[in-house]
């Protein structure tokens, strides 16, 4: 027999215990381990997000300009539009490469009522879109009735090239033209139609909400931002700038899930040490003996101390194991409390925050064990014998 | 008559403690000289302060005034955490409510305290004292699986399994019947007479306390008779 031994002895003595000690720390290793890879997600989710809108410089509306970058990106409803006028002025700037207008609003499908966002676009907007790949993408002429569809719409209403898109998100029947490869971001549950014919369906003749653009190589994106910006009822933001500023938006949701998991894991803890205060209590007379049959508080502390590590390394495992399976009903979670959250997915599990939320635990079990070792250490050998006369 | 080469000597041990406002006194000025291969009962009344005389002893607990030699040395004043080496080295203890680890077995209850000194690699050591103690076909088996005269052989056996010199019993027999209180002191008598080792022991039972080398009869904290 050894320290291990002895150790599992005494947690196999009370299993409940143990094992609803182990789930505590599941639970709040489950809420750390969220957190973590939370926070990393999101800012990978966002970049791969902004990626695929595969723009420099979005010219908007006068407003909030990351309010109408958000809604370009996940569809809304956009007040102001931009006239063609000032779409050419952008398209005529000799440091740009690309512009495309971009035409947009969410439609509801009449019998699911499930939300798309109906985009109006010129056939080049494909350029735009790294993750596309696609070449070939382009409509027969200006005011087709036709459209490319997002993956999911594709594999939900059984819909491939060819086929007509039924009219049951907007009064008009369009032929599909394409069905885009998945991205795994908004693009895929989206509808891209030609500018002229959603300006048609949705009676915004002329108009735009507005126009993404991309440089010329070697074109400095401060400079042309400033001239672009000299158009009048034109707002120009770069993809950059409101990537940050959208990042610095969920700080504060951010910060309130983490007060709240740092809830969680005081009372956690407060619960741990209660458990471990009880298992020492029950235990008492015995550590007594042990300390007459000539234990050190160091070796007594040593078996505790072990205890403890097991169930904070076992609940550590599976608090990511478990984490990890449920990644999807939490991150269903986040985005009720983070509103606007990129698409895609928004935990991203690496080494580094496995080996953080590692540090953590055993961060957590010394915490934890302060209070009982100094019980551990005060125990008498007299205490063997006491009471045992009464 | 005092010898001062005596395994242990005690001279005027006194232990008081507080209970409310009112101060117990639990030994008063007790003199005591105890030669190796003494096999001595103390026998009182409850709270006549013989289970604190073994305790101040033992080093479980420690005396408020008075001196005590342990083999020569003096040990009154010694703190607790060198009294777990004096322990570890000198006194074997056997309680009246056995103390045996219910999760462990009655090997490795009997290991204990050769983990604790970092000596659990002598396995023959606790073969032969479960052999000698009688228990070696039960070695496997747990606490809750043996008689009561059983997990006192057991207890009795993790208590010498060290080799200490001196071993400690405060009323072992106390929760036996009297026949495997019989058995207990019959194995006493053999660990003393076959080992030399010295015992001291607590009881209340006349019949056994005969079985001894000498009596010390406890009354209010003194030493009454011997």
């Amino acid at each position: 027999m050894n320290y291990l031994g002895l150790a599992a002895a005494n947690l196999k003595r009370r299993k409940w215990r143990t094992l609803f000690s182990v789930i505590g720390i599941t639970a709040i290793v489950m809420a750390f381990f969220s957190l973590v890879t939370f926070a990393q997600g999101y800012q990978n989710a966002l970049r791969k997000e902004f990626t695929s809108l595969g723009i420099q410089i979005l010219a908007v509306p006068k407003g909030c300009p990351y309010e109408m970058t958000i809604y370009v990106l996940h569809g809304g409803h956009i007040e102001k539009s931009l006239t063609m006028e000032q779409f050419y002025k952008v398209r005529e700037h000799p440091s740009v490469s690309l512009a495309s207008p971009i035409l947009l609003q969410k439609v509801v499908h009449k019998d699911t009522h499930m939300e798309t966002v109906l985009y109006g676009v010129y056939p080049d907007f494909a350029k735009l879109k790294p993750l596309w790949n696609m070449e070939q993408l382009s409509f027969h002429h200006e005011k087709a009735n036709e459209c490319w569809i997002g993956s999911n719409i594709a594999k939900t209403l059984s819909l491939k090239v060819g086929d007509p898109l039924p009219p049951y998100y907007f009064e008009q029947e369009c032929t599909i033209v394409g069905v885009l490869p998945k991205t795994r971001t908004a693009d895929d549950q989206f509808i891209f139609a030609p500018l002229q014919t959603v300006q048609h369906i949705l009676g915004y003749p002329q108009q735009m909400k507005a126009i993404g653009i991309q440089l010329k190589e070697g074109e400095k994106v401060g400079a042309v931002m400033e001239e672009l910006s000299q158009i009048p009822d034109v707002q120009i933001v770069s993809y950059r700038q409101a990537e940050y500023t959208l990042n610095d938006l969920v700080q504060s949701t951010r910060n309130l899930i983490q007060i709240a998991i740092w809830f969680i894991v005081l009372m956690g803890m407060i619960g741990i040490v209660n458990t471990l205060l009880m298992t020492i209590e029950d235990r008492r007379k015995e550590m007594g003996m042990m300390k007459a049959l000539g234990a050190t508080s160091l070796q007594l502390s040593y078996v505790v101390g072990m205890e403890v590590f097991f169930i904070i390394l076992s609940g550590c495992g599976l608090g990511m194991i478990m984490s990890w399976i449920f990644n999807k009903g939490i991150e269903n979670l986040l985005r009720l409390l983070v509103s606007n959250a990129p698409s895609g997915s928004l935990s991203y599990y690496s080494f580094s925050t496995i080996v953080s939320t590692f540090l953590f635990c055993i961060f957590l079990g010394f915490l934890a064990s302060i209070i009982p070792l100094r019980t551990v250490r005060k125990i008498s050998p007299l205490e063997a014998i006491q009471d045992e006369k009464s | 008559m005092k010898n001062p080469n005596s395994l242990i000597l005690l001279t005027k041990i006194s232990k008081n403690y507080h209970r409310g406002n009112e101060t117990v006194h639990a030994l008063q000025e007790v003199d005591l000289s105890i030669e190796r291969g003494d096999f001595i009962a103390f026998m009182g009344a409850s709270g006549s302060g013989k289970s604190t005389l073994l305790n101040v002893i033992g080093g479980l607990d420690q005396c408020s005034s008075g001196s005590y030699l342990l083999n020569g040395v003096e040990v009154s004043k010694v703190p607790e955490k060198k009294w777990i080496y004096l322990r570890r080295q000198w006194f074997g203890y056997v309680f009246q409510s056995f103390h045996l680890i219910p999760t462990l077995t009655v090997k490795e209850n009997i290991e204990l305290p050769l983990l604790f000194a970092g000596k659990q690699k002598l396995q023959d050591k606790i073969h032969n004292t479960l052999v000698e103690i009688g228990l070696d076909h039960r070695m496997n088996h747990l606490p809750s699986q043996l008689s009561g005269g059983e997990m006192q052989r057991t207890a009795i056996a993790r208590a010498v399994v060290h080799n200490p010199p001196i071993l400690i019993a405060d009323e072992p027999t106390g929760n036996l019947d009297s026949e495997n209180a019989t058995m207990i002191f019959r194995l006493f008598q053999t660990l003393n007479q076959k080992h030399n080792i010295t015992i001291l022991c607590a009881t209340h039972d006349p019949a056994l306390a005969k079985q001894c080398s000498r009596i010390v009869l406890m009354k209010d904290g003194t030493m009454w008779e011997e």
